[in-house]
């Protein structure tokens, strides 16, 4: 795996996986999203409200599984120094910040006609928003420290610090009373993990969760070879300025 | 679309979906256009320096 992290092999590597990355995200996302307003039955209890879950739920799933890649991102970077791997986490962070984002507004717009509330201070809630001020977090500290070395490592540290939010926001709902359910999409019965919603709505929701991971990679790889673009760019001019 | 009694709360998280997702995909890609133009300026096509 570390033998891609070398710019030169990740430059060949990610041009190769980006159309396709692309067009898979466009596909499953189109598909899903489609099927999720247009095909799909309403809720036998929350009616068309339930539409909303195929936006929120792959929103929470990306918002923790970005997370835990710049978790292992920033150890690759603190512990093998690897540039790329700073790299990784830092374009991977403002992605993550969106579907947080977008994450913590579905729900709120879910819980209204569901809970009758906007938004409470329950545990599932409130950690998603601290992960939401993490990402925040940790861009500001890549913003505010000049020296690139200092500022990866300051930021993995935080980011590793962090990552004890995101066992906390996958517990919440079973160690605390929360107003949020808790988790439905699969379940363990009779010791075997299985579906718990109908193939009908569980296949739209896939769809988005897979395309939302490729539309991140996609991202991501374009973020990190314009990062390295600009570097390019900096030594160039330096080089120019020198000559 | 009609949902009835939901219609403003569907539309409304799809169109927050669309605005951050589209948000970061037209960011990202504008700036990976911009630094293309950049790095183009101050290489030949061979991408050695100028």
């Amino acid at each position: 795996m570390l033998r891609f992290a070398n710019p030169k092999k990740f430059l060949d590597l990610s041009g190769a996986l980006l159309p396709w990355l692309w067009l898979g995200a466009i596909g499953l996302m189109g598909w899903g999203l489609y099927a999720a307003l247009f095909a799909t039955p309403a809720d036998y209890q929350q009616g068309d409200s339930v539409r909303i879950m195929y936006i929120h739920v792959p929103s929470a799933w990306m918002a923790s599984f970005i997370y835990g890649f710049m978790f292992i991102a920033s150890v690759v970077g603190l512990v093998w120094k690897h540039p790329l791997a700073d790299t990784a986490a830092k374009e991977a962070a403002p992605i993550g910040a969106c579907f947080t984002a977008a994450c913590l507004i579905t729900g709120s717009l879910w819980g209204k006609p569901t809970w009758g509330t906007y938004w409470i201070w329950d545990a599932r809630l409130t950690s998603v928003l601290v992960l939401f001020f993490l990402y925040l977090g940790y861009m500001g500290v890549w913003a505010a420290i000049e020296d690139r070395a200092k500022a990866a490592r300051a930021a993995a540290i935080l980011c590793v610090v962090g990552v004890i939010n995101i066992p906390i926001i996958r517990f919440s709902v079973e160690w605390w009373d929360t107003l949020h359910q808790g988790p439905s999409v699969v379940r363990f019965e009779n010791g075997k993990l299985a579906p718990s919603i109908d193939p009908s709505m569980l296949w739209p929701l896939l769809a988005v969760a897979v395309g939302c991971t490729l539309l991140f990679f996609a991202l991501l790889f374009v973020r990190m070879r314009t990062d390295i673009a600009r570097r390019r760019i900096r030594t160039l001019m330096t080089m120019k300025a020198a000559a | 679309m009609d949902f009835g009694k939901y219609t403003w709360f569907v539309w409304t998280s799809y169109g927050v979906f669309a605005l951050f997702v589209g948000g970061i995909i037209v960011a990202t890609l504008r700036s990976a256009a911009r630094t293309r133009r950049q790095l183009e300026a101050l290489t030949d096509e061979q991408g050695r320096p100028k």
